[in-house]
């Protein structure tokens, strides 16, 4: 960490609230893209990042080593997605076919998505989108590693300590994570060719 | 060689968490196991496509640049809120004209218009000074007096004169009055005469061009009565004719009749 942004954090631990303004600008499309990649919801992630955020002004003095106040700030966010997750499952219903807004992109998923080729699916959707959808698809435990290892590029001891697991259990997770990610998107035939990307 | 990675090792070896020894031994593994090979390919290959995850972009809300504004915001009416009431106090005290001095270990503090009666301390006045005051009021008395007098005759002759120009101008209004008076009287009969003159004139007119009219319609009454009379008339004298007509020509035939019997 340089020791600019070491200051940074310092100064927003006293209440300076340019500091704090400069952490949130920093940190805030990082925070939102992680919960979003959790969530594969819009107004979902947008509650997590707020919170996370929130919380961050709120308790901020209590962070004992700037140094980890990255890691410390993810802790928030994973244990808001967590929360927001538990709240979600609670009013959960199983329609038959679920429509789920994006922005303006409306999807189908569930049971008309499987029956879909993949070349429709890629006419609707971007691969990214795509790629989100199967990571919704993973258990949460699962999900959140893959997320916190692809996109965050923790290593596995930092993820270890960051969802309080052994290495041993993050490793574990992240193999089957991605192994059963394979299976969904061998399912909807999605692979290199298919795709069109350069893999 | 029973070496044989478990899925922790594959997972450090894909995201390079391996350390070097332990790199190679797996490297080895896999060159003589094509299908953990293939299994590590597809693994490589799933986080690969991760990879494809675009970021996405989000309008940021300034949840905490709200606070700062408000602050800010607070400290600048704070301290206007100052400056005003500090300003209108000085206007306030300017405009009631406020002094304040301190003398012989008194504050002073008064307001309004600096009274010349004010500055001397009677109280404190010395004899002399009260001595000399009394001799100046008794030498200015006289003068005083015949100023006085002077101009209480001055003000007499005034009010006299004001008096006789009152009385010119009381009288010299009346008989101007009186003759405003007849003045407007005579215009006031001229207007009423002309009036009732003209009104005269056009009742006549109205009257003649009714009577004019009248006449009129009588006559072309009576030549229409006349033309139905005589209509009338020529009528009844056709019907005469006619049955005159009729009752010769039955005479006749009746007296042929007669003839051929008596034949």
């Amino acid at each position: 960490m340089s020791i600019l942004a070491e200051q940074i954090i310092e100064k927003a631990k006293k209440g300076n609230k340019s500091c704090l303004n400069q952490l949130v600008n920093q940190w805030y499309q990082r925070i939102y893209n992680f919960s979003y990649k959790y969530f594969s919801e819009h107004d979902m992630a947008m509650e997590v990042t707020q919170r996370t955020f929130i919380a961050m002004y709120k308790n901020l003095d209590k962070l004992q080593d700037n140094e980890k106040f990255g890691k410390w700030l993810y802790q928030i966010a994973y244990n808001n997605c967590k929360e927001e997750d538990r709240k979600e499952k609670r009013r959960k219903v199983f329609p038959f076919l679920k429509v789920s807004a994006k922005g303006d992109d409306y999807l189908i998923r569930n049971a008309a998505e499987q029956f879909l080729r993949p070349e429709d699916i890629m006419d609707r959707t971007e691969l990214s989108e795509i790629m989100i959808k199967a990571l919704n698809r993973l258990n949460p435990e699962q999900r959140m590693v893959i997320i916190m290892k692809e996109y965050e590029g923790f290593k596995f001891r930092e993820i270890a300590d960051m969802l309080n697991i052994s290495d041993n259990t993050v490793k574990s997770r992240m193999y089957y994570g991605l192994t059963s990610l394979k299976k969904i998107l061998h399912k909807w035939n999605i692979n290199k060719k298919t795709v069109r990307y350069e893999l | 060689m029973n070496y044989k990675p478990d899925h922790q090792t594959f997972m450090d070896y894909l995201y390079q968490e391996l350390d070097q020894p332990e790199r190679e031994r797996f490297e080895q593994y896999m060159a003589t196991h094509p299908e953990a090979q293939a299994e590590l390919d597809q693994l490589k290959q799933t986080s690969q496509m991760l990879q494809q995850v675009e970021s996405r972009q989000v309008n940021q809300p300034l949840i905490l640049e709200k606070a700062q504004t408000s602050n800010l915001s607070r400290f600048y009416k704070k301290t206007a809120t100052w400056a005003a009431a500090i300003v209108l106090i000085m206007v306030v005290l300017g405009l009631s004209n406020f002094r304040a001095s301190y003398q012989s270990g008194t504050l002073q503090l008064s307001f309004g218009p600096q009274s010349p009666i004010n500055n001397v301390d009677t109280v404190r006045l010395k004899p002399d000074e009260k001595l000399i005051a009394q001799m100046v009021a008794q030498a200015i008395q006289p003068s005083q007096d015949s100023l006085y007098q002077s101009l209480l005759d001055r003000q007499n002759d005034l009010s006299r004169q004001i008096q006789q120009v009152d009385n010119s101008y009381r009288q010299s209004n009346q008989a101007a009055m009186i003759a405003l008076i007849q003045d407007l009287n005579q215009q006031n009969f001229q207007q009423l005469t002309g009036l009732i003159m003209q009104a005269n004139q056009d009742q006549k007119d109205y009257a003649e061009s009714l009577l004019t009219d009248f006449s009129g319609y009588l006559n072309e009454q009576r030549k229409n009565d006349l033309q139905l009379i005589e209509y009338a008339l020529n009528r009844l004298q056709e019907n005469t004719e006619v049955r005159q007509q009729e009752t010769a020509f039955m005479l006749t035939q009746l007296y042929s009749k007669l003839n051929q019997q008596e034949n």
